[in-house]
């Protein structure tokens, strides 16, 4: 089990700070999400996780050593991660942008074992891609074209994926069968998940883990039926809500007041 | 058929496809090559010319092989495969179609270096060629220096280029309006480049040198494949993007001085040999093993096409690259509409 | 606006006092409403310095319109007339009159210039059917095709080679005021339409599929902005020659003081175009004494500068 962790952490964009000395953990083996309001941070939070983004201060350690003391390769075979809408290099096709996710396990002349053949292959089957494999990643839709990058980075075999918003511009259907691949992942191998996604409902739905944000700070994290309070979401995302129980997990879903439509009654605490 | 099987197919297939490339461009070569020993002024059989290559036969006969027609031949290909090379990493590097070293000044600093050689001190042959080398050295190195920013971007590097590009070619254009008219001749030339020139110990450093640079590339085209997917990505992939990106530019440039310093900036090749590639590989790599064949290929036949009078004058390959290359280039790009989304 | 507008005066006023032989301004003055005949003063405005400042004026509208264009309609950061083979076309066109026509005088040639390179861009346009990547690459494509022509003809040709050599470094001077008379519609027409235009193209800035889904036909936009680019790029090339540089970066100067609105990109860049140009020629006459720069060669020094500064700025990337 491998175990990051984010000490101090202070993150920026020239000179502009968006985080400042941000401590946090990803339990090991579980799937944490991580939710908040536009422009908290959270996005610039799981870039510099994955030493996308050079930090300001504070460290990030994996089983206790410094990240970017770490060789890049190494760290691409730990931590794998997807940033916000990449796009796929004109022509290039499923099996052969999955087969990149094998970089980081390649020699410097970068020949293809059939170990890595059977790693692409596993991770388009898993993703249920397997039969678009000498498709242009062009041509697909929206859905297909998300889990093609998803068996990517599996075909990287990291034992944390970090994914950044990986189901937006995704009907709710593929939302779910998204959500519902990466529970499978982490069950079946014990995969470490963080990502960040902007469906509360899903968040709190398929996280063990949840960590609210808002500007540049943790307001809450822990279990989702223990931090998703109607107080926490108005003090994230300054919004009235009813927190009650989803009828089919059991797990707090957030129904928002908004300023028309309300017949009911005011939200309570709880 | 189990589906690993079919991954392994799969990109044998590919891999198929880029050898089938690359095998075409060769067979182009070896046509063409064979074709340049044959015919010429002397007016060998082919008879007389495989014995004169091979140093049988009337000492005439191998003189010209051997001397004339073999090294131009030679030249031709290892300074096409640096140019068509050098054109393919940077384009694939800054992910930017139009990045070559014409349109980013590097050969228009060649040019600038030889002409303020040619005119203002009188120079010729290797130091020429040294000046030649200098000059697109400095302009890609000021082009660097001025577009480093915490890391390279590629957007800032092209534009940077492009200015240094016009700078360089206006002088240019400025010392030719200014220069005597015989003089102005030989300015002209330095600024369309030619291979007919270069043989013996020049030919020999140029193609050691060349060949060693492949060598580099091979080592380091691997990390292209991830680059290509964007900053972010190449870097959860464990690439070190900034230094992936200085070492393929720092090889390109180094591939495009030493071929320019011989043979002058021969237009066109670098850009329009890797787009030729691509297309015809197209499987959204770089492209870059047919990027080299092709350039090679590209700048023989543009050669002999020259060289023989085919186009009423005997003209320096640098004239002939465009012509032969970018109506080809133009068709695959009318032609291919369907894929470009 | 004002700034700029002040900044065009300016320059228009040196153009006409400064030289190998300065003018005081209110001389200047007394030349325009009130000339003495043989008065030398006077006869250097008039004659020398007045066609050549106007020639200046309507290049630099163009060549800035044009460019402003050019950028907005390919979103591509490197676009300007020489990219998108106007210059080579417009190049070629000049020395194929010279070596099969034998024409030699600017008005002569102004319109072989006019039309290749329209029919350069009709080519780039039609192939790269309004797609940017496609556009840029043709445009490169065509260049790289026309260039060598020129040079063969050069070769084959002594009075084509002596007459390029000048034509293509870039210059204002030698133009009769003739060739302004007759090309002047074009550039009214073309600024007219990039005026039009300008508006659309903050639409087509978010990408077609938005610019469609604002009610725009993205089609009849680009065919426009190519109608126009043709019109302005084609008539400056013919009046003073493939100037480098100026379409490039007027664009991104304009940019950098007016923001991303193209309407005021457009007004400034066409104001910009003129200042840049004749500021070039001005220098251009006190760089070296008793003798002058051509206005290209000046324009390429002071154009490559900004386009660095302007590539160097934070908000470069990612544009």
């Amino acid at each position: 089990m491998t175990n990051l962790r984010a000490e101090g952490v202070s993150l920026g964009y020239d000179g502009l700070r968006v985080i400042e000395g941000l401590d946090l953990t990803l339990p090991d083996g579980k799937i944490t999400a991580v939710v908040g309001p536009n422009a908290c941070g959270k996005s610039t939070l799981l870039r510099g996780l994955a030493r996308l983004h050079p930090l300001d201060g504070g460290r990030i350690t994996l089983d206790g050593a410094d990240i970017t003391a770490m060789p890049r390769k190494e760290l691409a075979r730990k931590v794998g991660m997807l940033p916000q809408s990449s796009i796929a290099p004109d022509g290039v096709r499923v099996a052969e942008l999955v087969s990149r996710g094998r970089y980081p396990h390649q020699g410097w002349f970068g020949r293809h074992s059939s170990d890595d053949d059977a790693v692409v292959t596993t991770a388009l089957e898993s993703t249920g891609v397997a039969e678009l494999a000498d498709r242009p990643v062009a041509e697909l839709s929206g859905g297909q074209r998300q889990r093609v990058w998803i068996a990517m980075v599996l075909a990287q075999q990291t034992d944390i994926v970090l994914l950044d918003e990986p189901t937006t511009f995704l009907d709710v259907r593929h939302q779910l069968d998204l959500l519902d691949l990466l529970t499978e992942l982490n069950r079946d191998r014990g995969t470490t998940v963080a990502m960040v996604l902007h469906e509360l409902n899903l968040a709190a739905r398929y996280a063990d883990h949840l960590v609210v944000m808002s500007a540049g700070r943790i307001v809450a994290e822990g279990a989702p039926s223990d931090v998703l309070t109607s107080e926490v979401v108005d003090e994230a995302f300054g919004l009235r809500a009813h927190v009650v129980p989803d009828p089919v997990a059991g797990s707090p879903l957030v129904v928002p007041v908004g300023r028309y439509h309300s017949s009911a009654v005011e939200p309570s605490a709880g | 058929m189990s589906t690993v099987t079919a991954v392994a197919d799969l990109r044998a297939v590919r891999r198929r496809r880029q050898t089938l490339v690359v095998a075409g461009m060769v067979l182009v070569v070896l046509v063409a090559g064979t074709g340049a020993l044959l015919i010429g002024a002397a007016g060998l059989t082919p008879g007389q010319a495989i014995a004169g290559a091979l140093g049988l036969g009337d000492k005439g006969d191998v003189f010209i092989i051997q001397k004339l027609r073999l090294p131009r031949i030679e030249a031709a290909v290892v300074v096409g495969a640096a140019f068509g090379l050098a054109g393919a990493l940077f384009q694939s590097t800054l992910r930017n179609p139009l990045a070559s070293p014409d349109i980013l000044g590097i050969s228009s600093g060649a040019s600038l270096g030889a002409v303020i050689g040619l005119l203002a001190l009188g120079m010729s042959g290797v130091a020429l060629s040294g000046l030649a080398f200098g000059g697109a050295g400095l302009v890609a190195l000021a082009i660097w220096l001025l577009a480093w920013r915490k890391g390279l971007h590629s957007i800032r590097f092209v534009l940077v280029g492009v200015g240094f590009a016009y700078l360089c070619s206006s002088l240019v254009a400025w010392a030719m309006a200014r220069a005597e008219e015989n003089e102005a001749a030989g300015v002209l030339v330095w600024t369309v480049g030619s291979v007919s020139d270069i043989r013996g110990e020049q030919l020999a450093l140029v193609a050691a040198g060349t060949l060693v640079l492949l060598g580099a590339v091979a080592v380091v085209s691997r990390s292209q494949g991830p680059l290509s997917l964007g900053d972010d990505n190449a870097r959860a992939l464990g690439v070190r993007v900034d230094a992936a990106r200085v070492g393929a530019l720092m090889l390109a440039v180094a591939l495009v001085a030493l071929a320019t310093s011989a043979a002058g900036p021969i237009a066109f090749v670098a850009l329009v040999a890797p787009a030729i590639a691509r297309r015809l590989v197209n499987d959204g790599g770089a492209a870059l093993a047919a990027s080299t064949a092709t350039g090679a290929a590209l700048t023989l036949v543009a050669d002999v096409v020259g060289q023989h009078g085919l186009l009423g004058v005997a003209a320096p390959v640098g004239i002939v690259t465009g012509l032969v290359g970018a109506p080809y280039l133009l068709w695959l790009l009318a032609t291919n509409e369907k894929r470009s989304r | 606006m004002v700034t700029a507008l002040a900044a065009l005066l300016l320059v228009v006023l040196a153009s006409l006092a400064l030289g190998v032989r300065d003018i005081a301004p209110a001389e200047v003055w007394r030349a325009l409403t009130s000339p003495v005949a043989g008065f030398m003063d006077h006869d250097v405005v008039l004659d020398q310095r007045l066609p050549r400042t106007i020639v200046g004026l309507a290049a630099g509208v163009a060549l800035g319109t044009a460019g402003t264009l050019i950028q907005g309609v390919t979103r591509n950061p490197i676009a300007d007339p020489g990219l998108l083979g106007l210059n080579s076309g417009a190049s070629l066109a000049v020395v194929c009159a010279v070596w099969l026509f034998g024409v030699t005088s600017p008005i002569g040639y102004v319109w072989f210039a006019f039309l290749g390179a329209a029919a350069a861009a009709a080519i780039v346009f039609s192939v790269g059917r309004g797609q940017p990547v496609r556009l840029a690459l043709v445009g490169a494509a065509v260049t790289a095709l026309i260039t060598p022509l020129i040079t063969l003809v050069l070769l084959r040709d002594q009075q084509a080679f002596n007459l390029y050599r000048f034509w293509s470094v870039g210059s204002l001077t030698g133009r009769g005021l003739d060739t302004v008379t007759a090309l002047w519609p074009f550039i009214v027409v073309g600024v007219v339409l990039a005026a039009v235009l300008s508006h659309r193209l903050n639409m087509l800035a978010l990408g077609d599929d938005v610019a469609t889904a604002l009610g725009q036909r993205v089609g009849t936009t680009r065919t426009l902005a190519a109608i126009a680019i043709v019109l302005l790029a084609g008539t400056a090339t013919s009046l003073a020659g493939p100037i480098a540089l100026v379409g490039l970066v007027v664009p991104h100067a304009a940019r950098r003081l007016v923001g991303t609105d193209y309407r005021w990109i457009m007004g400034i860049g066409a104001l910009l175009g003129p200042v840049m140009l004749l500021s070039a020629d001005v220098l251009g006459r006190l760089i070296l004494p008793r003798s002058e720069l051509e206005a290209g060669v000046v324009a390429a020094l002071l154009g490559a500068p900004v386009l660095i500064a302007v590539a160097r700025s934070r908000n470069v990337v990612g544009a």
